[in-house]
């Protein structure tokens, strides 16, 4: 990805090349989505890595005030074990 | 006033008989301290994320109500001191309209709920796509 390109070293000094990336969209903008339910498993879950972190915004796209409700639904989710703080056996 | 919603894991070892007396408890605890109750669902016995108190499990139930802080505040407090219950987590209800029909707090009992299709519905209610 382009964060390889960047550690290069015989690319060092010259113009990096970038990948054109195609512009993701706000999932939840698309659904118009107005209240992300803690409730929500499955939803909530998908914007979740397999250890259980927030996926950032960058991966997934979300716009910034999709990702501050969804943060604050994963943390709701968390408290009642809905969704797991950290995965306990990670392989 | 203002709506919150009320989310409680019941310890597994709890029976049926026992359930029903938490509910009937927490319902007159809410009708005690001038709250109305909207609605009482429970998801039954689910697997935790993580353990709670060595437990594997725990019976779900959900409390919606309209109510004062004082409300809120003891609420919060019985519950944190009932051995019977593992968590507890009180939200404001941002979905709640506020018109919702208040319950008669002697004959409330809560109501079996599948999870996925009560989030399903309230989403689609709102004309989201789920």
């Amino acid at each position: 990805m382009a964060r390889d390109t960047k550690r290069d070293p015989k690319k060092k000094g010259e113009k990096r090349e970038k990948r054109p990336m195609r512009k993701k969209k706000c999932k939840f903008c698309l659904d118009r989505v107005t209240h992300i339910d803690y409730k929500d498993e499955r939803r909530v879950r998908r914007f979740m890595t397999d250890r259980g972190k927030i996926t950032p915004r960058r991966i997934t796209g979300t716009c910034a005030k999709h990702q501050r409700m969804l943060a604050a639904a994963v943390k709701r989710a968390r408290l009642i074990a809905l969704v797991p703080y950290v995965r306990e056996y990670y392989r | 006033m203002r709506s919150y919603e009320c989310a409680v894991i019941v310890h597994p070892a709890v029976n049926e008989d026992g359930l029903r007396a938490s509910t009937a408890k927490y319902v007159d605890i809410i009708a005690k301290g001038g709250g109305e109750i909207t609605k009482v669902e429970t998801w039954g016995k689910r697997r935790l994320s993580y353990e709670i108190m060595k437990q594997p499990e725990g019976t779900y139930f959900f409390y919606r109500f309209r109510g004062g802080s004082a409300l809120v505040d003891e609420l919060g407090r019985q519950m944190r001191i009932d051995e019977g219950i593992l968590r507890h987590l009180i939200v404001r209800d941002e979905l709640a309209e506020g018109n919702e029909p208040a319950l008669e707090p002697g004959t409330v009992e809560a109501t079996m709920r599948h999870p996925e299709r009560e989030v399903r519905e309230e989403v689609e209610h709102r004309g989201e796509r789920y």
